[in-house]
């Protein structure tokens, strides 16, 4: 837990301070040094230790932000209006928003003076064209840089948004990583149950709270459940990777797998989940979670969600420093940090064992947690979306049951579907009346009065 | 062949019931159209009525920018109601692009 907190305070300090990344690793380097030499007194390795978790994370952020030397906008002069060709394969899922089709394409080469540049880095791609892109897709894209973005790394990133553009599509072997290309295909195979066994919006609702894609999610839910504090309902989390656990070790059990080999075939499933669905902070931060876990059934020893949570966080910041800035992972640890930490003492002060009938002590129990989540994320969402709901915790109580039970039947009905496609039509209709359940109970809470502040 | 434990015996049920309950909507949804409508979640219930919308409604959803929200807001007012969703276009600062947004969140009655 301590190293967690460490990794994540040298990424801020790195972010604001902008220290020199030869001389971040010269002291990552010393550190290592010290923590030998000291090996045997506990309060110098431990201070050490600290220090060089801070320093490493540091380090990770220095290099995280610094531009490779042949990244392509680094090599594009910014605000070009000549055409450039960029050669290179689709690295995203592609999907259509507002008639556009969005995706980012890992760029090898680019034309320009009639000469080809070798470079690295990946451009971003939206374009009003009726061809279809998968991942892995071979492409040649003529077009003007139209922006260049400052990310949060304050390095430019190139948007191509052509309106005349060429696209020509090279009919070689799909390259890209072949799980990933292996995982879209399933959760593009999917897709296509759920759109087929149900009407679009239910379908649409459902793709995001099973498989993360919510190009099919209407703005107006969408928005409307942010102002009500449900929409991790439609974010691919816990809930779900707990559900994909569940069943695989019921799959499990009921083949008399033994409970020492679960985490081996657990394991794979849960990276090709997490590698369907974006592989997202919420996603990987369960999916890390529930690793650890399973480790600890596996073992026969008793799992720490605290310790499970902060080796994901580890994980997701050493990958990518960046991400500790990304709202995304911000609200996803910070609801269950809050919690973890906070609900045990909740649950104390508002002396929870004292309550003797089930059903209360269950409502009793959701409202704490609910509360504590509300009480842990409500500055962060504050500040990024300028409003504070004050129906979170009710509607929570209703929503996030329908949501669970619509997103089991969702599973149901895509492993149906899986089995024999017309079977998918058998459980298509309790997905739809759970679905539609929820939503009128978010449209219900979200025209009560004063049921969201807006800061600005 | 029937020798289930209680977790297998507790997800056969549950399998059960779902197959049970989604029959049962489906039936109802090919016997009485507002239920079909309601399941669906048509357009009435996640689009906004192009001559009923407000300002803040506008807003709420980012649609557009609060001037051509304003815009959108005077030129129905002083125009009339909208016939068709193509009327749309004719408001000053809505170009294709908007247009295309504003499909997903307004419908014409």
């Amino acid at each position: 837990m301590v190293g967690a907190f460490c990794m994540a305070a040298g990424i801020i300090f790195q972010y604001f301070f902008g220290l020199s990344v030869y001389l971040l690793i010269s002291c990552v380097l010393a550190g290592l040094f010290v923590l030998i030499v000291f090996f045997r007194w506990k309060r110098v390795f431990g201070a050490g230790a600290t220090i060089t978790v801070f320093l490493l994370g540091a380090s990770c952020m220095a290099i995280d932000m610094r531009q490779s030397g042949c990244d392509v906008a680094g090599l594009i002069p910014y605000g070009v209006k000549t055409a450039y060709t960029f050669h290179g394969i689709v690295n995203s899922q592609p999907f259509r928003r507002d008639q556009e089709m969005v995706f980012t394409v890992d760029v090898d080469s680019f034309d320009a003076d009639n000469q080809r540049v070798f470079c690295c880095g990946s451009v971003g791609v939206r374009v009003q064209t009726e061809a279809t892109f998968q991942y892995g897709d071979s492409l040649s894209i003529t077009a003007k840089p139209a922006q260049s973005l400052a990310r949060k790394s304050k390095a430019r990133a190139v948007v191509l948004r052509p309106a005349s553009f060429d696209i020509e599509q090279h009919p070689d072997t799909p390259r890209g990583f072949f799980v990933r290309r292996m995982a879209l295909g399933c959760k593009q195979k999917l897709l296509r149950i759920l759109y087929s066994s149900m009407a679009h919006v239910p379908a649409g609702i459902v793709a995001a709270m099973v498989l993360g894609d919510k190009a099919g999610v209407p703005v107006t839910i969408y928005q409307s459940m942010v102002e009500t504090g449900t929409v991790h309902i439609l974010v691919v989390s816990g809930l779900n990777t707990g559900i994909v656990i569940a069943i695989l070790i019921l799959c499990l059990k009921i083949c008399q797998v033994k409970r020492a080999y679960f985490v081996l075939v657990a394991g794979p499933f849960l990276a090709l989940y997490s590698f369907m669905t974006g592989a997202s902070t919420p996603v990987v931060r369960a999916a890390v979670g529930a690793f650890m876990c399973l480790l600890a059934f596996s073992l026969q020893r008793q799992a720490n969600i605290k310790n499970a949570t902060c080796v994901a966080l580890l994980v997701i910041l050493a990958i990518s420093p960046q991400e500790l800035f990304g709202i995304g992972t911000q609200l996803s640890f910070a609801s269950v940090f809050s919690i973890v930490y906070l609900y045990p003492l909740c649950a104390r002060v508002c002396r929870f064992q004292a309550v003797k009938n089930k059903i209360v002590l269950f409502c009793c129990q959701s409202c704490g947690v609910s509360l504590c989540a509300w009480f842990g994320t409500a500055g962060i969402i504050a500040y990024h979306f300028g409003i504070i709901s004050l129906v979170t915790v009710p509607a929570n109580l209703i929503i996030v049951p329908l949501g669970t039970l619509a997103t089991v039947s969702g599973f149901v009905t895509m492993f149906a579907g899986l089995l024999w496609k017309p079977l998918s039509h058998v459980f298509a209709g309790t997905c739809e009346i759970l679905v539609a359940a929820m939503v009128y109970c978010n449209i219900f809470f979200d025209h009560l009065p004063f049921s969201c502040l807006h800061l600005n | 062949m029937f020798a289930l434990n209680r977790e297998e015996k507790k997800a056969a049920l549950v399998i059960l019931v779902f197959a049970c309950i989604g029959l049962c909507v489906r039936f109802a949804a090919k016997t009485n159209y507002s239920v079909s409508r309601h399941i669906a979640l048509e357009e009435k219930i996640t689009q906004f009525d192009a001559n009923q919308i407000t300002l803040h409604e506008l807003l709420r959803f980012r649609v557009f920018p609060r001037k051509v929200a304003e815009s959108y807001i005077s030129f129905r007012n002083e125009q009339g109601p909208f016939r068709d969703i193509e009327d749309i276009k004719r408001v000053p600062g809505i170009g294709p692009q908007r247009f295309e947004k504003l499909k997903n969140v307004l419908y014409v009655d």
